[in-house]
C-alpha cells in the first residue's frame, strides 16, 4: 500500500473540515491516502503551501473551501478560486500535470461528498501516477525551499 | 517565555472508537522520538476528568510547556484542552489536537493504514507545536438585545421569553401578521385543543409586550458583525397603511372593492386589496396589497383613502430600511407544506374533492371559509373520506425524510372527520409513527372512533369507476398489505397529508453564514448536544427551520434558544478571536495589497510610516492578507506559514 | 416440536443467493405496497410485487410462482417512493429460477430460437433478410449514415413487416442515407434479458457488438422500442453511437419539412404508449407529434397514458405466456381504446402491435378498431402524395 498515492487536503474550518467530521461521525469510509491540513479559510491558502506539500512528497492536493456565497469570511473562498487558476498555470510552467491540485466546494453538511470526492480525487492522482519532479529539476526546489 | 519547548503527547483511545483500529501504543511510541517530546502517552478517555489531570499533573511535574493531544475534532474538545493548558499556566494557544477519530480511525477500514495516518497526522501536530506562540484572547462586551426572526409560535415563544427577562427583543416577520402556520390550524394534537384560543394570547402578549419591537412585512437584509455584535439592517415593505395613525376599525376593508383569493384560507376564500389577514391578526391593522389594489394598478379608486377617518391610507409609503444592533439572534423562520408534484399525482388540482391538509385545516376552523361546516365542493357533506399519509415524505423522488407530524395530524383529521359528520374514515399509512406525550394514546382513540387505518401507501386517485357503486365518486388504490388484499375504495372526499419542507426561498441562512442540510433545514452545531446552537457564534434555532417538529417541542426549542440568548446577554463578554492577523513593520513594503482584500475593513494604512497595520480588534483571523503579502509580513496568528509547512511536512512523513 | 410446525424459518441461502443474482435492490424496501396498488395486473389477477419482495428476502417459500407474471412495465419502479428497481429484483430472481432448471415450458421455445437460429420464432436464420431483398431495402454498406436495426418480429413475422416496409419506404422518401444490418445481426435480446437469460443475452450481445463495432455510421435507427432499450442500457455505452427509435427520426424529419404528409388518414387514432418507449426510455411526445403532422387525424388519449400507460401484457417474456381470458392485460388496453371512440389504435412496438391485435381477435372487435403502427400511418399519409 506504500505505493499509494499521497494527497495533502486543504480545508477551511467552517465548512470543509467541519464536512470530513461529518463523514467521520456518519462512519462513511474513504481512503486513508488523503491527509487534511486545517486552515480557518481557503482564502488563507498560498500557491507556496501546495508547492510545499508536493514538494514533500504529496502527488495531489485537495483544496476544499465553503460553497460561493457560504464563506465565513464573507469572500475568502473566491478568492481562492482565484488564487487556484494562478497556481494551476504555474504547475504548468512547472512541468507539472495541472490536475494534481484541485480546489472543491465541500459544506458541513456534505460528508458523504467529501468522501466521495476524496476517493475519486485519489483516484485521479493513481491514474497521474507519482509525481515526477525530476523534469522540473532543481530550480523549482529552490523556489519552494 | 523563549524556552526549548517540552512537549508532552496524549493519544486518546476514545474507549473503542478509536483504539478499536487505530494501534494507540504505537502512535504514542513513535511520537517519543519526535524532537522536544518529553512524554508521549495513551489513555482511555482523554476528556474525562482523570485524563485532564494527567495533563495538568504533567505540566506540573515534568515541566512541559506544549501539549498535544491525538483524540476526535478540534470542533469537539479543543476548548476542553485549552482549559486544562491554561488551569495548569499553559498558554492555550500552545496546545495542539490532532483529529484521529473524525478523520482517521471513523473513517479508515484498514487498520494498518489507520494507524500509519494517525501518526502522520500526530506526528504533523507535534512538529507545529514546537513553532507555536503565546496569544492574548481579548473580551468584547454583549449587546444585551436580541433579534428574532419569523413569528410563527417558535419566534414568538422565543421572544415572549426573551422579553420577560427584562431584555429588548426585535420581532421580524415578512408577513403582515404574527402567528405562522398554527394560527391557520384549527385544533392541535393530541389534546385537541383549540389552536387560536392557545395560541392568540401569545399574539396579543407579543403585540403589546414593552420589551418587543414587533416588526411585522419586514425582512431580514444584511447581518454584519459577529456574537455579541451583530449589525442587522431590516427591510420594511411599504404597507401602504400609516400604523401610527390606523385605529384599526376596518371601514377601508370594508369599503375596497376588489377582492382575491386569501392566502391565510389556502385560497378557499376571499379577501380584499387592503386587508388584515385573518380577524386575530397582529398587528389587527390592514395593509395594501399593491398588486391586487385598483389604485396601484388604474391609478384610481381611493375608496379605502375616502373612508378613513384617521388617515391612515399612505399610498406614498416606500419602502425603507431600519438598523438595529443586537447581541444574539434566534433564527425561528419555520417551513412550508410540502407542495410538490406528488400531489398532482393523487389527483390535487384535478379533482375538486381531492384536498391538502392545510385547505382541511382552514375549511374545519370556526373562522374559516365554510365556519366550520366540512363541506364538499358541490356543499355535500361527506359521506366517506380517505386520508392519504406521506404525501411526497419517505419518498425518494421527493423528500427521503419522515416529517414527524403528518401522523398525528391526520390521526387528528379522522377524528375531525368522524365528530363532524360521522362519515366513514379511510386512513392510508405506511408506518403509524405516534412517540409522543399522549400521542400513543390518541392513535389508540382514534381506532376506537371506528377509523379504519389501512397498512398501505396508496397508489392512485380516480374517477374511473369499474362498477356503479363507484360511480361518481373517488375511487383510491391501495394494498392493504396487511390482509395482502389490493384494494378499491370509492370515497367522497381524500385529504392528502404532506410532509414539511425547508423554505427554499429563504436567504436568512445565507445571511447568517449558517449551513443548510440538503433538504434546506439549517444545521445545529451538535445533533445531540447543541440542537439549538449553529457554527455561527450568536445564532440559536427554534422550531421547524431546524427540522420537521410539533408545536410542543417548538416550543422547548423555542425556550431553549431563548434561554442560550440569554445565557450570553448575561455573561455580558465574549472571548474576541486570538488567532488575528499581524504585520511586521520591519518587512512590510507598503504595497497596500492587504488594505483592499480585507473584508472586515481590519487593516489600515499608516502614511506616516508607509506600513500597513491591522486593528485587531475588526480582524477575524481569515488570514487572506497573509495569503496574498507578496513580502510576507502579513502573518496569520497559529496558522503562519511555519506553522502550516511543519503540519505538511507532518502529515507526509509517513 | 410439533407446535412450531407451522413456523417458518428464514432461508437465508435462498435470500443470499437472490442478492448475489443482482436482487440487492430489495434491500431498502419498506413494504408500503405502492408497486402493488399500481401494477397493472391488479385490475385482474391477484399479484402482489410487494408480497414477492418480502417472501424473496427472506427466501420463503411462495415468491416462485409470482417470479414469471411481471412484465417489466416499470410501472412501479417509477413509483417506488424507495426508487428500487423492482423489474430488476424479478429478473434477478427468474435468473436464480432459470439456472436451477424451473424455466417456465412456455420460455423453451424463444429461448431455443435464440440460441439455434437467433429468433424467438425458431424460423431458419437464412430467412432473417428475405423481407429485405423482396421490398429493395438497401443492405448497410459504409458509405451509409445510419443504421436501420429491424426487430426479429419485422423480419420474420408477417404482420410486422408490413411496419418494417413502411419504415424503409419512409426512409427512402426521406431521402435518408441508410442501410439495412442484416445478417451480421442478431435478435437484440432485449425481451430475453427480462427472462433471466443472461448467458444467452450476452452472445446475442458479443454478436451485434461486433457487427456495429465494425460500420462507419455513427447512428443506428430502431423500429422496436425494445431494440432501442438494449442498445441504450444493456449494452455497454463502447459503441460510441447514437440510437433513436423511428418515430424520433420521423419527429424529426416532420420538423425540418423533409417529410410532408399530404393524404389523411383514418378519422379518430388513439396512442398506446409502448412501456420500453416510454417509462424505459423517455419518449412520449414523438409519437404522437408525428401524429398529430397527419393531415385528418384526431388524436385521442386514453384513460391512462403517458407515464401512467399500461401495459399490452408482452413485456418480460408475456409475449411468449399464454394467458387464459379475463387476465390478459391486451384485452384491457383494447376496451380502453374502444371506449375513447377510436376506430385506430396507433402504437409503436411489433411486440405491442402482436398483443394488441390478439386482444382484438379474442374479444371480437375486428369490425370495430384496427391496430397499427405509427410509421404505418405516416407512410399512408406521405406514399401517393409522395416527396416533392
Amino acid at each position: 500500500m506504500t505505493n499509494d498515492p499521497k494527497i495533502v487536503a486543504f480545508l477551511c474550518h467552517w465548512c470543509s473540515y467541519t464536512g470530513a467530521d461529518l463523514a467521520g461521525t456518519s462512519r462513511i469510509k474513504y481512503t486513508p491516502a488523503v491527509r487534511i491540513v486545517r486552515v480557518m479559510c481557503s482564502g488563507r491558502i498560498e500557491p507556496s503551501f501546495v508547492l510545499k506539500a508536493l514538494k514533500e512528497g504529496a502527488d495531489g492536493v485537495l483544496i476544499c473551501g465553503c460553497h460561493p456565497g457560504d464563506c465565513h469570511y464573507q469572500e475568502g473562498n473566491y478568492k481562492a478560486l482565484r488564487r487556484f487558476h494562478m497556481l494551476k498555470e504555474m504547475l504548468g510552467q512547472f512541468g507539472l500535470e495541472g490536475d494534481r491540485v484541485r480546489l472543491e466546494w465541500v459544506s458541513a453538511s456534505e460528508g458523504d461528498r467529501f468522501a466521495k470526492l476524496a476517493d475519486s480525487f485519489t483516484e485521479e492522482i493513481r491514474r497521474l501516477g507519482p509525481l515526477a519532479w525530476k523534469r522540473v529539476g532543481n530550480e523549482s526546489e529552490r523556489r519552494v525551499a | 517565555m523563549s524556552h526549548e519547548p517540552r512537549i508532552g503527547v496524549y493519544v486518546c483511545h476514545c474507549g473503542v472508537n478509536i483504539a478499536g483500529v487505530v494501534d494507540v501504543k504505537r502512535v504514542a511510541a513513535e511520537m517519543a522520538s519526535e524532537a522536544g517530546v518529553v512524554l508521549s502517552r495513551e489513555y482511555k478517555f482523554m476528556c474525562s476528568t482523570p485524563g485532564q489531570e494527567m495533563i495538568i499533573d504533567d505540566i506540573q511535574s515534568h515541566g512541559l510547556n506544549r501539549v498535544v493531544v491525538a483524540a476526535c475534532s478540534p470542533r469537539m474538545h479543543e476548548g476542553t484542552f485549552q482549559g486544562a493548558c491554561r488551569k495548569a499556566g499553559v498558554n492555550a494557544y500552545f496546545f495542539q489536537m490532532a483529529n484521529i477519530r473524525e478523520h482517521d480511525s471513523w473513517v479508515t477500514l484498514d487498520k494498518e493504514e489507520a494507524t500509519r495516518k494517525a501518526i502522520a497526522l500526530t506526528r504533523a501536530a507535534v512538529r507545529r507545536v514546537r513553532n507555536h506562540e503565546p496569544l492574548e484572547t481579548r473580551q468584547v462586551e454583549v449587546r444585551k438585545e436580541v433579534l428574532v426572526i419569523g413569528g410563527g409560535i417558535a419566534g414568538i415563544e422565543a421572544a415572549l421569553t426573551v422579553a420577560e427577562s427584562g431584555n429588548h427583543v426585535y420581532l421580524v416577520e415578512r408577513e403582515p401578521t404574527i402567528g405562522g402556520h398554527m394560527a391557520r390550524f384549527d385544533k392541535t394534537f393530541p389534546t385537541l385543543d383549540c389552536s387560536a384560543c392557545i395560541l392568540t394570547p401569545k399574539m396579543n402578549a407579543v403585540g403589546s409586550h414593552p420589551n418587543i419591537t414587533l416588526m411585522t412585512s419586514c425582512e431580514v437584509e444584511e447581518v454584519k458583525g459577529f456574537v455579541g455584535n451583530f449589525d442587522v439592517k431590516v427591510k420594511r415593505k411599504a404597507r401602504y397603511v400609516d400604523h401610527d395613525k390606523c385605529t384599526g376599525c376596518g371601514a377601508c376593508v370594508e369599503k375596497c372593492p376588489v377582492k382575491v383569493p386569501s392566502e391565510f384560507d389556502e385560497g378557499l376564500s376571499k379577501r380584499k386589496a387592503i386587508y388584515t389577514p385573518f380577524p386575530q391578526a397582529v398587528p389587527n391593522k390592514p395593509v395594501i396589497d399593491r398588486a391586487a389594489c385598483t389604485y396601484f394598478r388604474t391609478g384610481k379608486c381611493r375608496l379605502c383613502e375616502r373612508f378613513c377617518e384617521p388617515k391612515a391610507i399612505a399610498f406614498e409609503q416606500q419602502e425603507s430600511t431600519q438598523e438595529i444592533q443586537v447581541g444574539a439572534i434566534i433564527v425561528a423562520t419555520g417551513f412550508e407544506f410540502y407542495r410538490g408534484e406528488a400531489l398532482s399525482w393523487y389527483g390535487h388540482g384535478r379533482y375538486p374533492n381531492v384536498i391538502t391538509a392545510l385547505e382541511f385545516e382552514r375549511l374545519n376552523n370556526a373562522s374559516g371559509p365554510t365556519e366550520g361546516v366540512l363541506r364538499m365542493a358541490d356543499g355535500r357533506v361527506p359521506q366517506s373520506v380517505a386520508i392519504l399519509h406521506c404525501i411526497g415524505s419517505r419518498d425518494k423522488n421527493y423528500q427521503e425524510y419522515c416529517s414527524r407530524v403528518c401522523c398525528m395530524y391526520s390521526l387528528k383529521f379522522a377524528h375531525l372527520v368522524k365528530e363532524k359528520t360521522g362519515a366513514e374514515v379511510f386512513e392510508f399509512y405506511i408506518d403509524m409513527r405516534s412517540p409522543g406525550k399522549g400521542y400513543e394514546e390518541f392513535h389508540d382513540r382514534i381506532r376506537e372512533e371506528g377509523a379504519h387505518l389501512i397498512r398501505g401507501k396508496v397508489g392512485e386517485v380516480t374517477d374511473l369507476a369499474v362498477n356503479p357503486e363507484e360511480q361518481g365518486r373517488l375511487i383510491v388504490v391501495a394494498e392493504d398489505t396487511l390482509a395482502g388484499s389490493r384494494l378499491r375504495v370509492p370515497v367522497d372526499m381524500v385529504v392528502l397529508s404532506p410532509g414539511l419542507s425547508a423554505h427554499r426561498d429563504s436567504k436568512v441562512a445565507q445571511l447568517l453564514k449558517c449551513a443548510v442540510d440538503k433538504n434546506g433545514f439549517f444545521i445545529e452545531k451538535h445533533p445531540k448536544l447543541a440542537p439549538v446552537d449553529t457554527a455561527t457564534d450568536g445564532v440559536f434555532l427554534a422550531g421547524c427551520c431546524q427540522g420537521p417538529k410539533d408545536i410542543p417541542d417548538t416550543v422547548a426549542q423555542s425556550q431553549a434558544a431563548a434561554a442560550k440568548a440569554l445565557a450570553l446577554a448575561t455573561r455580558g463578554v465574549v472571548e474576541a478571536e486570538g488567532r488575528t492577523a499581524c504585520i511586521d513593520p520591519e518587512v512590510c513594503a507598503g504595497c497596500k495589497l492587504c488594505v483592499s482584500l480585507c473584508p472586515y475593513k481590519a487593516i489600515s494604512f499608516d502614511t506616516a510610516k508607509e506600513i500597513s497595520v491591522v486593528n485587531e480588534v475588526l480582524c477575524k483571523g481569515c488570514g487572506t492578507c497573509a495569503a496574498a503579502c507578496p513580502s510576507g509580513a502579513a502573518q496569520a496568528r497559529h496558522f503562519k506559514d511555519v506553522h502550516i509547512f511543519n503540519e505538511i511536512e507532518g502529515v507526509l512523513a509517513l | 416440536m410439533a407446535e412450531f410446525m407451522r413456523c417458518t424459518s428464514p432461508m437465508l441461502e435462498v435470500a443470499q443467493a437472490l442478492l448475489e443474482a443482482g436482487g440487492e435492490e430489495l434491500k431498502t424496501c419498506y413494504q408500503c405496497g405502492t408497486c402493488t396498488s399500481v401494477c397493472p395486473w391488479g385490475n385482474l389477477i391477484e399479484f402482489s410485487p410487494r408480497r414477492f419482495i418480502e417472501t424473496a428476502r427472506l427466501g420463503l417459500e411462495g415468491f416462485e410462482e409470482a417470479t414469471w407474471t411481471c412484465v417489466q412495465c416499470r410501472m412501479c419502479q417509477d413509483r417506488c417512493p424507495q426508487q428500487i428497481d423492482i423489474p430488476q429484483i424479478f429478473r434477478a430472481v427468474r435468473g436464480v429460477l432459470s439456472e436451477g432448471g424451473s424455466t417456465p415450458p412456455a420460455l423453451r421455445v424463444p429461448l431455443a430460437g435464440l440460441r439455434g437460429e437467433g429468433n424467438p420464432w425458431v424460423e431458419p436464420r437464412e430467412k432473417k433478410t428475405a423481407w429485405a431483398t423482396k421490398n429493395d431495402v438497401p443492405a448497410l454498406a459504409p458509405e451509409h449514415e445510419v443504421v436501420l436495426f429491424a426487430c426479429c418480429a419485422n423480419e420474420y413475422e408477417a404482420r410486422n413487416q408490413r411496419d418494417g416496409v413502411a419504415v424503409a419506404g419512409l426512409m427512402k422518401a426521406a431521402g435518408v442515407s441508410f442501410g439495412y444490418l442484416g445478417k451480421e445481426g442478431t435478435c437484440c435480446g432485449d425481451l430475453i434479458a427480462t427472462t433471466g437469460a443472461e448467458s444467452l443475452f450476452s452472445l446475442l450481445r458479443k454478436t451485434n457488438l461486433n457487427a456495429l463495432g465494425g460500420v462507419s455510421a455513427r447512428t443506428t435507427v430502431t423500429i422496436s422500442p425494445h431494440c432501442l432499450n438494449a442498445f441504450r442500457n444493456r449494452y455497454p455505452a463502447v459503441l460510441g453511437m447514437t440510437f433513436r427509435h423511428v418515430t424520433e427520426l420521423w419527429d424529426e424529419l416532420l420538423r425540418e419539412g423533409v417529410l410532408k404528409p399530404s393524404r389523411g388518414g383514418a378519422a379518430r387514432v388513439t396512442y398506446h404508449d409502448p412501456c420500453y418507449l416510454g417509462r424505459h426510455n423517455g419518449v412520449y411526445e414523438a409519437p404522437r407529434n408525428v401524429l398529430k403532422a397527419i393531415p385528418g387525424i384526431e388524436l385521442v388519449e386514453m384513460a391512462h397514458h403517458h407515464e401512467r400507460s399500461i401495459c399490452c401484457g408482452g413485456g418480460g417474456g408475456g409475449a411468449w405466456m399464454e394467458r387464459p381470458k379475463g387476465e390478459r392485460l391486451g384485452d384491457l388496453r383494447v376496451m380502453e381504446a374502444v371506449s375513447t371512440g377510436a376506430d385506430t389504435l396507433v402504437t409503436a412496438c411489433p411486440y405491442c402491435v402482436q398483443m394488441l391485435e390478439a386482444s382484438v381477435l379474442g374479444l371480437n372487435l375486428e369490425g370495430k378498431i384496427k391496430v397499427r403502427t405509427v410509421s404505418e400511418l405516416l407512410s399512408d399519409s406521405i406514399a401517393q402524395g409522395g416527396v416533392e
